[in-house]
Formats: C-alpha cells, structure tokens, sequence
C-alpha cells in the first residue's frame, strides 16, 4: 500500500505523531506549561489557544480535553515530578520543558528518579516518559532560551536523546518515543518548527537508535546534529561545486547512538568532521570524535575535526549569535583544513 | 637430524653460483667445519665448509651444474640417521618452500621503496616530524604497512604536509615502476683514487652509506644490504686502501680517511650531499670524524661496535693485522671477531685472504692500524665530537665483543644523546652474528 506523503512543518509533524498516539493509546496525556492555553476554560471558549509557547500542541486540548491536555503552573520541578510519578504508575505522558535551558530545577526529577526506577527496582519498574523540550540558537532568546544540552542527558544512563533534523524524523521519531518504555528527552530546534518537508500520512515510527545518511558522498563525512544537519548541506552543496564529495550522516538519537553507520561512513570516507550546535567540552562531537579514533583509527586519513559552538552561553547580541552557531562557512573551512 | 647444504651468497650481486667440485662424496663421513664443495660464483671461487657433522647423503646439485642462492645443494643426515630417497626428495621440497614462504613474507613485510611524488603540492623532502617519525595519517600507515611501501620515501600532500593514503598509493604505484633490483658496482674517481663501490636502490628513497672497518672490504655488509637496498638509496664503498679500492701510499689516518669520504661522497655526485652512515669498527670512528667536520652533511648515523669511544682495543686482532697474512693468522685473527666460532668459515677466510694478498694492501693495512692504535690502545678519541653532534645516534654493540669492550658503548650513551642497543651472542659483528635483528633495529632507527 502506497503510503500518501504531505508537505507540512517540522512543528505540524510533531503535533500530528502526538495526536495520532493520543488517539492510539488513551495512557498517552500531554502536561506542560501552556500546552492547552485558553481554551475550553469557561470564559474563554471563543478564544484561540495558543497550544504551547510557539503552537506546536495547537488543537489538541480541543481533541483529547482537558483530562489529557494539562497546563501546569510555572513550577519544572513540580510537573516534571508528576510526570516521572505518573509514568511510574501506568500512564504514558509526554511532558513539555519549555526550553531545555530550564532542566537545573527539574534534574532530580529527571536523572535520579525517572532516568534511575528501572535500575533500582531491578527491572520491575520503568518511566515511560517523554519530555519534548526546545532547543537552538537564532531567535534571540539570550543565554537563558537557546542553548542545545542534549550532550549533558547524553552523558546519563538510563536516558534516551532523541535530536530530530526533518519534519518526518520528527513525527517518526517522537512516535517511538512515546511508545518507548524509558525515558526519552526529545530535542526540538525551535529554529526548524517552520521548516517545510514531506511526511508520511498516517502511522509511521523510526526506531530509535538507527542514524540516517542523508546524503552520501565519498571525500568527507559530516556526523551533523539537529539543525546542523542543514547547514552542513548547504556547505556540501558549496564543496560540491569544487569537486569534493560530501557524506552527510544524521544519528538522528545520541543515545542509543548508531555507532556501526558513523563508523561506515568513516571506513568509506577516511575522514571526518563532527558538527554540533552543543557546547564542545564533554560533548555529543566530543563523543563521537572518540568512538571514531577508538574504533577506527586505522581508517582515519585525517584530524578529525569539531565544529561546534563556542564554550560559552548564547550572547543575545544578534550578529554574536549569529557567529555562535556553526555556520556552512565553517564547516567548508574545516573541511578544506583536513583535506590540505 | 637431516642438515641441508644451500647455495650461499656472497655479496648483494650474487644470484647463482656453479659447483665446481664436490669435495666429499655420497656415503663419506663429513665433519662440522670440514671442506664440502668448492663454489663458483661471478666473482669468486671459494669452498664451502659442512654445517654438520654426519655423513653426506645425497648430492641434489651436480659437479659442474648451477644453482640459484639459497636452493638445495646436498643433504648430510646425523650419524647412526637413516633417510630414504623419498625422505630426502619430501625434506628438499619442504625446504623450498619454506624459503619461499620466508621469501614472501620478507618481500611483504620489507618497504618496497618507491619514488618521491613530484608535483606543485609535493614538499621536496618526505615530511618526517622531530622525533624522526614520518608524518603520515593512521589510515596512510595501515596502508603502508599492507602494500610494503617505506613512508620515509613518500612525499605528503595532506594537511601540513601529513602523508595520507593517495600518497601512500601513488607511491606504490611509482615504485612498481622503478626497480630497485638494479645493482651497480663501479670504480669511482676520488681525485685520482680509484674507489670501488656498490650502488643500489630507488633514486629518491633516503641515502645511506656503508662504511667497513680495519682489515675489512664492502664484503662486510653481505647480509644487510639486500634488505636495506628495498627502502633505501644505498652505497656500500671500499675505503681507500682496503678491497677493490687503490692502495696508495698515503695517510691512513682517520681524520685523513674522514676527508676521503666527504671527497667521495662530492665525486658521487650532489644527490649524496646529505646522508645517513652506518659504519662499522674504525668505520665507525671514520663515520663520526665526517659527521664532526660536517654536521650538515649526516641525517643519521649507525655506529656499529665503533673505534674511537674508548681507550682500550684487544691488541691480538691488532698485532695479528702486522703478522703475515696467512690463512692461517687470518682464520685466528677472524675468530676474535665472532662470538661464534663457527661463522668463521673457510669461504671468509679465503675471501680475505685474497683481498690481503693484493699488491698494496698489507701497506695500506697496517698504515691505517699503525694511525689508529698503539700500545695495545687507541689512538684516535671522538668521545667529544659524539657528545657536540646534534643528529640521531644509534650506537650499535655486540654484547661479546672481544675486539672493542661493549663498556665504551654504555659509557658513549652517558655522553650523547644516542640511543644504544646492545645485542646478546654477537661479537664485534652484529651485523653478522644477529643480520636479521641488526636490519630490523636499523631500519626502523632510520625511518
């Protein structure tokens, strides 16, 4: 059966895998700050909800009521807590941090208790849980709204990281998410809400843990993360223009991360640069660069190079957040760096 | 145990030798050490003496035929030992392919040499980092390691000049195309000095010079060129006075004999401008003199149980050099020089007997020995020169040697900034006594 492909955005596509797994499975709630908004609250019927900070839960409240579509008061520490309890106790909920930039007040909930239940209660308990979260640099949000941090739940055991670059990536990712039994952090890049593309209709899951080549080439890999993926194609398209073939690989989750299709693509390409929009000590990049020179040194032609942003806070100054942000630009230079 | 007689090779030259005469027959009692056939080879006419002790079984190479080195020539069996003929023919094919095999692996394992790439991305000299380590990627090295290609002869073109694996291929690809097999032995013109030597290896690998020592001849490197000539631009000479080399009348000393090298080295023309030496006893001392006076000239340098890092030199081998050659005083005199006696074969002795009968050459001899050592010492001290060098080092020493005490080695390493690598059972030849390590350590020393 042919299976009909729309355009819609990245933002749309994420909606639509949530409400296509709220009708699925009626354990499946939503909770989070603003995610119904106004509406059906008495009063304010004729009002338009915003679904959400930016509407990516748009219409939903409306479909699954407000037994399913919950706003919290501005308290991380308290909904996240009540998430991980009710993932703990049968419900499947997906929880929204508004900006990932928020986890400080909301890390016990989430690394001791969620991220810890299956371990210490030897299997006999899990977390169900998904908490979507927005990321990114480039709308002027400041130090406090736009940093990446999927590297610091990377780090944890017992978290999956799921960092999505397409709207049909979205959708398939964030349906195996909510149907994942453990603890996912989903990585949303407020910058890509807006970005077009095809998604299939109707049911469709991307198992977690398999990265994707989304573009192949034979000079160079780029391992490039979330919006990253984007800019490295435009540097791609740039390189290609002199001759230079670029593999562009997506991993798509950090964690599980499909160490086997980065390793390939090295085996093939003798050359690798890492692009991360995370800060670089401790990182995803930092990661990958390691499991690369561990694993297949001997196939490395060059350094391999980072591309990431710098170890600092996103600045709020508009062309400084412009340079934050890895750009083409610098990933062309890294590339000719390493090829001599 | 069944012993096999094989064709020996003499020199890097030697491809076949011709059996002249079998001086024991099928059914004689053969003693270790005992005259067993009389070889023929392009340039010499030698006997070669029984590895074993027991009686001679079969002759698989007849009077009067050829054979490639290293074939099969005669089987002795142990005594009281009983061989059938088809015990024999399976031994014979087994040795074959055991040296095939040895052969093949050798083959692999060696550089294979291989041209500078030239081109406008091409750095005139292979990228080699302070340590002495080429600049090659991982992946360059593994590739390397698998097509035999030496990466002190490959030029890089990847970031900073980092060799990479195109460079390692295209390098590949070149030296197939070149062969290194080529052997030239010539006379060359040293200011009216007739200098015989022995030329071999790719043109743009790194170039190494051999020097022999006292009472030697290029014949002393036998075992080693053959595997450096893979990797390496090399040049084996015979000193001024020694070998095929003139013998006039003329200082022998080793300052003197340092001048005739760097004169050399001008005659052989401006790719010999900068070397590696490897030199052997007083051509160790001759080696170091030239690297003093110039430093500019020497990328590395190999002294192999050298003259001039001590006072004390055995002063049997001396007087013995002064006695009469005959084969006789040769034999004991080449016994000082093994830690196995029994490398000291009637075939050495009768090749230097040769060589010492030439008109000139017990002048020249004993010259050189009369300038070099007295009194039962040496004469000549480079302790300083060895401790102002500023090249790679490696000093090189038979942990038996009985001509020049292995003490000079470990105190010259306190001195320098070399490195030393003493080997165990060898004498005052390690080249000889421990061929296969001595090329190894070497190699990798000088890439």
């Amino acid at each position: 059966m042919a299976v009909a492909i729309r355009q819609m955005t990245y933002a749309q596509a994420i909606n639509e895998a949530m409400r296509l797994e709220m009708r699925r499975d009626p354990r499946v709630i939503l909770l989070g700050e603003d995610v119904a908004g106004g509406a059906t609250v008495t009063g304010f019927e004729s009002e338009d909800a915003w679904g959400g900070v930016l509407g990516v839960t748009k219409g939903l409240v409306q479909e699954f009521g407000r037994e399913r579509v919950l706003d919290t008061p501005i308290t991380e520490s308290g909904f996240i807590g009540a998430a991980v309890g009710a993932a703990a106790t049968g419900l499947r909920p997906i929880a929204e941090l508004m900006f990932v930039d928020f986890f400080g007040v909301c890390m016990d909930q989430i690394f001791d208790q969620g991220a810890k239940l299956r371990y210490m209660f030897g299997g006999k308990a899990s977390c169900p849980l998904v908490i979507r979260t927005m990321i990114g640099a480039g709308m002027g949000a400041a130090g406090q709204h736009s940093g990446c941090h999927y590297s610091v739940f990377t780090h944890m055991p017992g978290i999956k990281t799921v960092v999505p670059s397409t709207p049909a990536d979205a959708k398939g990712l964030l349906a195996a998410a909510i149907r994942d039994d453990d603890l996912v952090m989903f990585f949303e890049n407020k910058m890509l809400y807006a970005l077009n593309g095809e998604v299939p209709e109707g049911e469709y899951v991307i198992p977690l843990g398999k990265a994707d080549i989304k573009r192949e080439g034979t000079d160079v890999t780029i391992v490039a993360i979330s919006r990253m993926v984007h800019q490295a194609f435009t540097a791609a398209d740039t390189l290609q223009a002199d001759g230079i073939s670029v593999e562009i690989v997506d991993p798509r989750t950090l964690s599980p991360l499909d160490e086997e299709t980065i390793l390939n693509s090295v085996a093939k390409t003798h050359r690798l640069v890492i692009v991360d929009e995370d800060n670089p000590r401790c990182s995803a990049a930092t990661d990958i660069a390691a499991l690369v020179v561990e694993k297949a040194f001997t196939e490395l032609d060059a350094p391999i190079k980072r591309v990431t942003a710098p170890h600092t806070p996103v600045p709020f100054s508009p062309p400084l957040e412009q340079f934050y942000v890895p750009s083409p630009e610098r990933i062309v230079a890294a590339i000719q760096e390493i090829l001599g | 145990m069944a012993t096999i007689v094989s064709m020996p090779k003499w020199g890097l030259a030697m491809k076949t030798g011709l059996i002249v005469e079998w001086l024991k027959h099928p059914g004689d009692a053969v003693q270790q050490g005992e005259p067993l056939v009389e070889i023929e080879s392009e340039k010499a006419t030698n006997e070669v003496d029984a590895p074993a002790t027991g009686m001679l079984r079969w002759l698989e190479v007849a009077q009067g035929e050829n054979a490639p080195v290293g074939a099969a020539l005669a089987v002795i069996v142990a005594p009281g030992e009983d061989l059938s003929d088809e015990q024999v023919a399976a031994l014979i094919r087994e040795d074959a392919e055991i040296k095939r095999q040895k052969a093949e692996s050798l083959s692999r394992q060696q550089p294979a040499g291989g041209a500078t790439v030239t081109g406008a991305r091409a750095p005139a000299r292979p990228p080699v980092s302070a340590g002495g380590r080429a600049n090659a990627s991982p992946a360059a090295r593994r590739l390397a390691q698998e097509l035999g290609v030496n990466l002190a002869t490959v030029a890089g073109t990847g970031p900073g000049g980092m060799i990479g694996r195109e460079d390692v291929l295209r390098a590949a690809e070149e030296a197939k195309a070149t062969s290194p097999e080529e052997v030239e032995e010539k006379d060359v013109d040293v200011g009216g000095i007739v200098t015989h030597c022995l030329i071999a290896g790719p043109l743009n690998a790194p170039h190494l010079i051999f020097v022999h020592g006292l009472g030697g001849s290029l014949a002393t490197w036998s075992l080693n060129l053959p595997v450096f000539v893979a990797g390496f631009r090399i040049c084996a000479l015979d000193l001024v006075g020694a070998g095929g080399s003139a013998k006039p009348a003329i200082d022998y000393s080793v300052p003197a004999l340092a001048r005739f090298l760097a004169r050399f080295l001008d005659a052989l023309g401006p790719d010999w401008r900068r070397v590696s030496i490897v030199g052997h006893s007083l051509g160790g001392a001759v080696a170091l003199a030239f690297a003093g006076s110039n430093p500019e000239q020497v990328e590395r340098l190999v002294l192999v149980d050298s003259a001039g890092l001590g006072p004390e030199i055995d002063g049997t081998v001396v007087s013995l050099m002064h006695s009469e050659p005959t084969r006789e005083n040769l034999r004991t005199e080449l016994t000082r020089f093994f830690a196995n006696p029994g490398l000291v074969q009637q075939a050495l002795v009768e090749q230097l007997y040769q060589q010492r009968m030439q008109p000139g050459a017990q002048a020249a001899l004993v010259s050189t020995a009369n300038a070099a050592f007295g009194d039962g010492q040496q004469r000549i001290d480079l302790r300083d020169i060895l401790g102002r060098l500023n090249i790679p080092v490696l000093i090189v020493w038979g942990d038996a040697d009985a001509v020049i005490p292995v003490a000079h080695a470990h105190e010259a390493k306190h001195t320098s900034q070399g490195r030393l690598e003493v080997f165990a059972e060898s004498g005052h030849c390690p080249h000889i006594e421990r061929a296969d390590a001595f090329n190894q350590l070497v190699q990798s020393f000088l890439v």
